[in-house]
C-alpha cells in the first residue's frame, strides 16, 4: 500500500485560521486531524474577577461575526444566576437582535462563502463577476441585518446596548419601523435565494448524525428552550454539562465536544436546527421547507446551505412581525440585586448551540466562567464526516482532492476565531 | 462674485472615512484615527465610521464619491510607520491586512470594484502594528502615528470642504 500524506495548507472562506491534515494508506484513511493551534479559553480567564455587568460587552468581543450570540448567552446565564425574569417586550427585542445576527451571518455565508463551491468558483470574488446581481442581493440583505443590529445594539460592531436584565436603552419605534420596507424586499429575496440554492447539485452523501439543537414548544429556537437530539432526548439546559463534555485533543488547542456517556460526536447548527424545528419555522419558511425537495430531518451536510436560506427567510419574517407590532420596552432593563449563585444558558448562534455558565459572588463579581462555542462542538463531527467523505474523492488529483475536502468543511461555516484563531489544511497521502 | 469664480468652486466630494480595527493592541489604530478625526473635522459632506471588518465598508458605499480607509497593517516596515495608497494601484500589498472569512481589505475593494460600487477616489492609510493580543494596549509608536494621521486627514478634508 502507498502511504500518502496530503497537506492543504490554507483552508479558505472560513472564519479564523487552522489546518487539516490527512494521512491515507492506499484507499484507507489512517488519520484526519482538524488542527487548531491557538490557545483557547482566554476569555474565560479574562472574565474572572470582573463585574458581571462587564460580561456582555467582553464576550461580544469573542467573535466579530456573532457578537450577539455571545451577549445573549451571557445575559441569560447571568440572569439565571441572579433570578431575574425579563419582560415579554425585552424578550421580543432580544429575538429581534438575534434575527439581525442570523441575517448578516447567513447572507455572507450562503452567497460569498458557500455558493461558490456549488457553482465551481474559487472565491466569492470570482463568483461576483458571473453573478453580480446575486452578490449585490446578498450584500444588501447583510446590510439590512447590520442596520437592525445598529438600531438595537447601539452600533453594528460589537453592540453595546445589551445589558443584564434587558437593554440600556429601548430603541425608538420610528427607528425600527423605518426598516420595514427594506425587510419586506429582503423577505422576498430570501425566498428566491432559498429556491436558488435548493436547486444546486448536491453530492449524494449522508451522515449518521446525532443532531442537537435547542427546541422550544412554541417557537423557532433562538435564546430559550430545552436541548433536543435526533435520538429523541429532551435535556434541560442545566444538565448540559452532565450530557456533553469537552476533551483536550493533542492536535487542537480548541477543545472537542462529545456526548459524555457515549463518547459520540454530534452536529449543531442550521441543519440540526431546521431538522428538529421545521414545524416552528415562520409560515413562509415552513412552507418553503416542504417545497424544496428535502426530507427533514436532513443528514446531508452539503444541504446546510438550504437550511441557512430557510433561516434567512424565518429571520426576515419574524423581524417584520416584531417591527410592525413593536412597542417600546418599559422599563428597558429589569432591576436586580446581587446574590451569589450559578447560572447557565444556551442560545442558538448562527453556527449552532452556544452554552455559557457563570458563577457569581455576592458582590456581583465573576468567580468562574465556562463558554462552549458551536464550532468546538462540531469539530469531532467535521473530522468524522471527512473520514466518510474522503473515499468519494480518492480518485481526484491532489488539488481537486483538497478542494473537495475544503468544500465539506465550509458547509459547517466553522468560526474558529470564537475560541482560537487558526485553520490551515494539510493533506498527506 | 463673478460667474467664473462661482464655477471654479467645485462641490465637495461626498466622503466616507472608515477606520477598521478591533479593541485589541495595535489593531485599534483605525478606530483611534476616526475617533480623533471626529473632533477635528465636521462637514455635512463627510461621514466617519468605525468597522470591525473590511466587509462592513460594503454597507456604506451608496452615493459615496471619495472613500478613505484607515487600518492597521503588518510586515511593511517598522512599528508606527504610516503608508498611503491610492486605489487601484499595482503596488498595493495584498497580504498585509486581516479580515474575516478571507474578506480582507484588498478582496473587499476588488469586490466593490467588480460590482461597480467603488467610488472614483479611494485612499488607504495603513499604520504598521505589531501587538494584537486581547489584553494588550496599543504601542506608543502606533498611538503617535494615529494621532498624526488623524490631523493630516482632517487637514486635507478641511481644505477640500
Amino acid at each position: 500500500m502507498t502511504e500518502r500524506i496530503i497537506k492543504v495548507k490554507a483552508l479558505t472562506r472560513v472564519e479564523g485560521e487552522g489546518g487539516l491534515y490527512l494521512k491515507l494508506n492506499g484507499n484507507s484513511v489512517e488519520d484526519i486531524r482538524l488542527e487548531i493551534y491557538e490557545p483557547p479559553r482566554l476569555f474565560e480567564a479574562l472574565l474572572r474577577g470582573r463585574a458581571l455587568e462587564d460580561v456582555p460587552d467582553i464576550t461580544a468581543r469573542i467573535c466579530g461575526i456573532c457578537p450577539v450570540a455571545y451577549q445573549m448567552s451571557s445575559v441569560h446565564a447571568l440572569e439565571a444566576a441572579l433570578s431575574v425574569t425579563i419582560s415579554p417586550e425585552i424578550r421580543r427585542l432580544r429575538r429581534l437582535l438575534y434575527c439581525g445576527e442570523w441575517i448578516e451571518s447567513h447572507a455572507l455565508h450562503v452567497f460569498l462563502l458557500n455558493a461558490p463551491d456549488f457553482l465551481g468558483f474559487d472565491s466569492g470574488l470570482e463568483m461576483a463577476g458571473r453573478f453580480p446581481d446575486k452578490v449585490n442581493c446578498a450584500l444588501r440583505m447583510k446590510k439590512h441585518g447590520n442596520e437592525l443590529l445598529e438600531v438595537l445594539g447601539g452600533r453594528a460592531i460589537h453592540p453595546i446596548n445589551v445589558a443584564v436584565g434587558g437593554f440600556y436603552r429601548s430603541p425608538r419605534r420610528e427607528d425600527l419601523q423605518r426598516l420595514i420596507p427594506d425587510f419586506e424586499w429582503a423577505l422576498q429575496t430570501a425566498v428566491e435565494t432559498t429556491r436558488w440554492v435548493a436547486g444546486f447539485t448536491f453530492p449524494d452523501f449522508t451522515c449518521n448524525y446525532q443532531l442537537v439543537s435547542l427546541v422550544h414548544d412554541d417557537e423557532y429556537p433562538m435564546n430559550e428552550g430545552y436541548i433536543a437530539s435526533s435520538n429523541g432526548e429532551k435535556i434541560a439546559v442545566e444538565d448540559y454539562e452532565s450530557e456533553f463534555e469537552e476533551r483536550h485533543i493533542e492536535h487542537s488547542t480548541a477543545l472537542h465536544s462529545r456526548r459524555k456517556k457515549t463518547g459520540e460526536s454530534y452536529l449543531v447548527g442550521p441543519l440540526a436546527r431546521v431538522s428538529l424545528n421545521v414545524e416552528h419555522l415562520s409560515p413562509t419558511a415552513r412552507k418553503l421547507a416542504h417545497e424544496v425537495g428535502i426530507a427533514w430531518p436532513c443528514s446531508n451536510p452539503f444541504q446546510s446551505i438550504v437550511a441557512r436560506g430557510l433561516e434567512l427567510v424565518h429571520a426576515f419574517e419574524e423581524s417584520l412581525d416584531i417591527l410592525r407590532n413593536y412597542q417600546s420596552a418599559q422599563p428597558a432593563r429589569m432591576k436586580y440585586s446581587y446574590q451569589a449563585g450559578v447560572g447557565c444558558a444556551a442560545t442558538e448562534a448562527p453556527r449552532g448551540l452556544l452554552y455559557h455558565r457563570y458563577a457569581v459572588d455576592a458582590e456581583g463579581k465573576i468567580q468562574e466562567a465556562k463558554i462552549v462555542p458551536p464550532t468546538s462542538q462540531n469539530q469531532s463531527q467535521i473530522e468524522a464526516d471527512l473520514r466518510s467523505w474522503v473515499p468519494h474523492a480518492l480518485s481526484e488529483d491532489e488539488s481537486a482532492f483538497s478542494r473537495r475536502c475544503e468544500n465539506l468543511v465550509r458547509c459547517y461555516d466553522p468560526c474558529i476565531s470564537c475560541s482560537t484563531h487558526f485553520l490551515k489544511v494539510q493533506i498527506v497521502r | 462674485m463673478s460667474n467664473s469664480s462661482v464655477n471654479s468652486l467645485a462641490k465637495p466630494l461626498t466622503t466616507l472615512v472608515v477606520g477598521i480595527g478591533s479593541p485589541y493592541g495595535d489593531d485599534q489604530a483605525g478606530w483611534i484615527i476616526v475617533q480623533q478625526l471626529r473632533n477635528l473635522h465636521n462637514s455635512t459632506h463627510s461621514t466617519i465610521r468605525q468597522a470591525a471588518a473590511p466587509a462592513n465598508v460594503l454597507d456604506w458605499l451608496d452615493k459615496v464619491e471619495r472613500l478613505i480607509i484607515c487600518d492597521a497593517c503588518e510586515g511593511l516596515g517598522c512599528i508606527g510607520a504610516a503608508h498611503r495608497w491610492q486605489w487601484p494601484t499595482e503596488d498595493f500589498p495584498n497580504n498585509n491586512w486581516r479580515g474575516t472569512h478571507d474578506l480582507s481589505l484588498p478582496v473587499v475593494l476588488q469586490l466593490a470594484q467588480k460590482l461597480g460600487r467603488l467610488p472614483a477616489r479611494v485612499e488607504i492609510w495603513g499604520i504598521e502594528g505589531a501587538k494584537r493580543g486581547v489584553e494588550e494596549s496599543m504601542s506608543s509608536e502606533v498611538s503617535e502615528a494615529a494621532a498624526k494621521l488623524a490631523m493630516q486627514i482632517a487637514s486635507e478634508l478641511n481644505t477640500s470642504s
